[in-house]
């Protein structure tokens, strides 16, 4: 099979726990050790939305064996760095360190799995810091504002209907019990995967692992449920109001989850639309019409049946729905099967060197093989260049008439003006 | 066995140190710093013309516009035809200009590398100074500046350096700027500063030194030579002063900066250590600590010092809810003056010890890396791997030489604000 992938190698404990490597053999000494969950947003409710997010803050506070902050301290001590990421589908840690930290990584990460406090009094001040992420990142940022308003709108009964960082009125009402619960239901062995990537072998990943988390033993079956978006046949248009000096629009449309076989065809259509500077929509909303000054068109592959999102940002002075216009006339160009073999060569050749210059990285490595073993099947990535090399201009335009054809149309204006 | 030999090679430390090479184009002696790396095949190369940085241009926004221009591809062939030949072999081919640089910046999968040169040869040749350029540069940046009008970390933090700094620190992108603008004053801007005499050349990948340096003077000789630039140096004033922008905002943006002077090249690691005790390492530093995880005022507050050759100064950020603006400056305030009074502490000066050198490997991971380390060794005047002596300085470091350089640099306590926050009411 053509794939610029490098091997990965693959165990499950006793106690349901993945553990993935994939050695990276370059001789940079580094590794990105990364615990993934599989809980997000889209394990929440409405009412508790935002709670998978504030877990991952508390993460970081006090375990059993370690004071809040403890963790942090140790991982610097060593000359790791840290983060950790919640989305939609689920919720990630991860240490990149010298490659002879593994050990210390994996144990300190069981041990917030299993040990970690919850306590009331750490919790308090650190919703107010999640507030102050919200106002920043959503609230008070207009694209931040209009991707909530977005999801809010296209979905009305699936988790998705908000993103991760959840509705004001739910942080400031969350208790620390609620917390606990989802803590209790959702960081468990059977619902983890460990993604170790880099300068290391497989032997001694799985050992290490096997020592830190064999024991950890699952505390409940998971119930999860969630409730599926029914289908929609609308045309929806929205107007949000901010201060603005130009104006932005989105369209976005609803596509099937990420295992689906035409999210190739789906990621197509995104590079031809507008991935580089002769892609279709850059060429003439930016170069040729001077309407946008930035465009982008991407497939969000996800758990659930997921968006298809266009935005633009408009020029000064340029009504959004003059960008509107130029994206529907893309839109039924592709649908009329209007697509050409030199384009296609091009997303062949894109999709090539996109997979090779992001090996270099062990995060990114880590990152990639992680979002597909989370959502339960990394069978889309391993097939991607291959899918991407056997499609057809027939299963392009198949694709395009399937999708593109209710579209939430969203604007985001100045105050006051229309 | 050739997975031993590798390993022995890196613990030597040979499989990733660049090299300083020199080529003689037209006369001029020309540094190339170059890197081999077989793992992945990939080649990538930089072009860093010193001197062609914001800070040194004739007119306003010259600079930025001048790389703007660069990346519409060529006269003869249009932006797009352009964009679609590089597309066309997934090269990334990107021109962009910091405060005192100006770089073109070439990766490509290595078998389209020669094809990627070839573009950035006829590129330097002809570049696209046509009517039409001109005017899609004008609007799209005319554009993404009315854009950011909305981004108010963005608002704050470009009134900063001109609270502590005259002329041309003072100054960002304007419309007006931009209107103003000819294809003259382009012209001559790539005229003056692409020039041999302030080229450093960056290589590295998937090829040897030969090879590296037969493809910098293919390139280079599409050159000129021209006048060598000497980076000047700009000090900032002590006036304190605070500066408010009232927006229609749910938070306070507040943006501070200070004086740093006087930090040589050969003490900057005592500059690193300090900023990475005060507030450049996320929690544990004393801004996190105070700020976010024991009052829960912000998301993120971040300090550092910045040493560039040209200007050096402290500065750091952090965004609050109106209310608790106040409190979050007398905070930041307080952590600054007892820093500056007290200096750090043993237990500090060795985490960050422990930090900085454990991290050592996360810093050379990519290809880019290391080679970024070397361009700003040479850059600075030092000697190629200086960080490596920097980092036994760092090691050898006593409590008292550290804080003997924080308590000299007093300086930083002198803070100015830029704030954006919602109009009392």
């Amino acid at each position: 099979m053509a794939n610029s992938l490098p091997k990965h190698h693959k165990t499950t404990l006793d106690n349901g726990l993945e553990i993935v490597v994939i050695p990276m053999r370059n001789g940079s000494g580094v590794i990105t050790t990364d615990i993934f969950y599989k809980v997000g947003s889209r394990n929440e409710v409405m009412g508790k939305s935002g709670i998978a997010h504030m877990l991952e803050h508390l993460n970081f506070k006090s375990t059993k064996n370690l004071h809040a902050g403890e963790f942090d301290e140790i991982v610097k001590g060593f000359g790791g760095v840290n983060n950790a990421a919640t989305s939609f589908d689920y919720t990630h840690y991860f240490i990149k360190s010298a490659s002879q930290n593994l050990d210390k990584s994996l144990e300190l990460f069981a041990e917030l799995m299993q040990n970690l406090n919850l306590k009331d009094e750490e919790f308090q001040p650190e919703r107010d810091v999640v507030a102050e992420e919200r106002r920043w990142r959503t609230d008070n940022n207009p694209i931040g504002y209009m991707y909530f308003r977005l999801f809010n709108n296209m979905y009305s009964l699936h988790p998705y209907h908000w993103t991760p960082i959840g509705f004001m009125d739910d942080i400031q009402s969350w208790t620390i019990d609620d917390i606990r619960q989802f803590h209790q239901t959702y960081y468990q062995p059977q619902n983890a995967v460990i993604i170790v990537a880099g300068d290391i072998d497989k032997e001694t990943v799985f050992a290490r692992a096997k020592e830190h988390f064999g024991d950890i033993e699952n505390t409940t079956a998971i119930q999860n449920r969630i409730p599926q978006e029914p289908e929609h046949k609308e045309h929806k248009r929205v107007t949000l109001y901010k201060p603005t000096q130009a104006e932005v629009i989105a369209l976005a449309y609803h596509i099937p989850n990420f295992e689906h076989e035409d999210q190739v065809a789906l990621s197509i259509l995104s590079e031809l639309l507008t991935s580089g500077k002769s892609s279709r929509l850059y060429k003439r909303l930016v170069d040729e019409e001077k309407l946008a000054n930035q465009v982008y068109a991407y497939n969000m592959e996800l758990k659930d049946p997921g968006v298809f999102l266009f935005m633009a940002m408009c020029n000064p002075g340029v009504k959004a729905e003059q960008v509107e216009e130029v994206i529907h006339e893309e839109i039924e160009k592709l649908k009329s099967g209007d697509v050409t073999d030199e384009e296609i060569e091009k997303v062949k050749i894109a999709t090539k060197a996109d997979f090779i210059f992001n090996l270099e990285d062990s995060s990114s490595v880590a990152d990639v093989f992680g979002s597909y073993y989370v959502r339960g099947n990394i069978d889309p990535l391993l097939s991607y260049e291959e899918d991407v090399q056997n499609i057809t201009k027939k299963e392009l335009k198949e694709a395009a008439q399937k999708y593109f054809e209710y579209p939430l149309t969203m604007i985001l204006k100045d105050e006051g003006r229309d | 066995m050739k997975r031993i030999v590798l390993i022995l090679f890196m613990i030597q430390g040979i499989l990733m140190a660049a090299t300083l090479q020199h080529i003689t184009v037209k006369d001029t002696k020309i540094p190339l710093i170059f890197a081999q790396d077989r793992t992945l095949p990939i080649r990538s190369m930089q072009l860093v013309f010193k001197g062609g940085g914001k800070l040194f241009e004739d007119k306003p926004s010259l600079a930025r516009f001048s790389a703007k221009v660069l990346s519409e591809g060529t006269k003869s062939k249009g932006a797009t035809a352009f964009a679609r030949e590089l597309e066309k072999y997934a090269i990334s081919l990107s021109v962009n200009n910091g405060n005192e640089t100006f770089v073109l910046e070439l990766t490509a999968l290595k078998e389209y590398f020669d094809k990627g040169l070839e573009l950035t040869k006829e590129l330097l040749q002809d570049p696209n100074l046509s009517d039409e350029a001109m005017q899609k540069v004008t609007t799209n940046y005319k554009g993404s500046l009315a854009q950011r009008q909305s981004d108010y970390d963005y608002l704050a933090s470009r009134e900063l350096k001109g609270l502590i700094y005259d002329a041309p620190l003072d100054h960002y992108a304007t419309p007006k700027d931009i209107d103003a603008i000819t294809k003259e004053g382009v012209k001559n801007f790539l005229n003056e500063n692409l020039v041999l005499e302030n080229v450093i050349v960056l290589m590295g990948g998937d090829m040897d030194t030969d090879q590296a340096k037969e493809y910098a003077a293919a390139l280079l000789s599409q050159l000129q030579p021209g006048s060598a630039f000497t980076i000047p140096r700009f000090e900032a004033k002590d006036t304190a002063q605070k500066k408010i922008q009232h927006k229609p905002s749910d938070q306070a943006y507040i943006y501070f900066i200070a004086p740093l002077r006087g930090v040589s090249k050969e003490q900057e690691y005592l500059a690193k250590v300090a900023s990475f005790i005060l507030g450049s390492s996320g929690f544990g530093s004393r801004l996190m600590e105070e700020i976010r995880v024991k009052r829960g005022l912000a998301y993120s507050v971040y300090s550092r010092f910045v040493t560039n050759l040209s200007h050096s100064y402290f500065t750091g950020h952090l965004q609050t809810k109106i209310a608790s603006a106040d409190e979050a400056i007398d905070v930041v305030e307080e952590q600054i003056k007892k820093f500056v009074e007290k200096g750090a502490t043993k237990e500090e000066l060795e985490d960050a010890k422990k930090f900085l050198q454990g991290s050592d490997p996360l810093r050379r991971e990519t290809l880019m890396q290391r080679i970024s380390i070397a361009f700003n060794e040479f850059y600075k005047g030092k000697e190629l791997g200086y960080s490596q002596t920097e980092l036994e300085k760092i090691q050898n470091l006593d409590l008292e030489t550290l804080n003997a350089f924080i308590k000299r640099h007093d300086e930083i306590a002198n803070l100015s604000y830029s704030i954006v926050t919602a109009e009392q009411k």
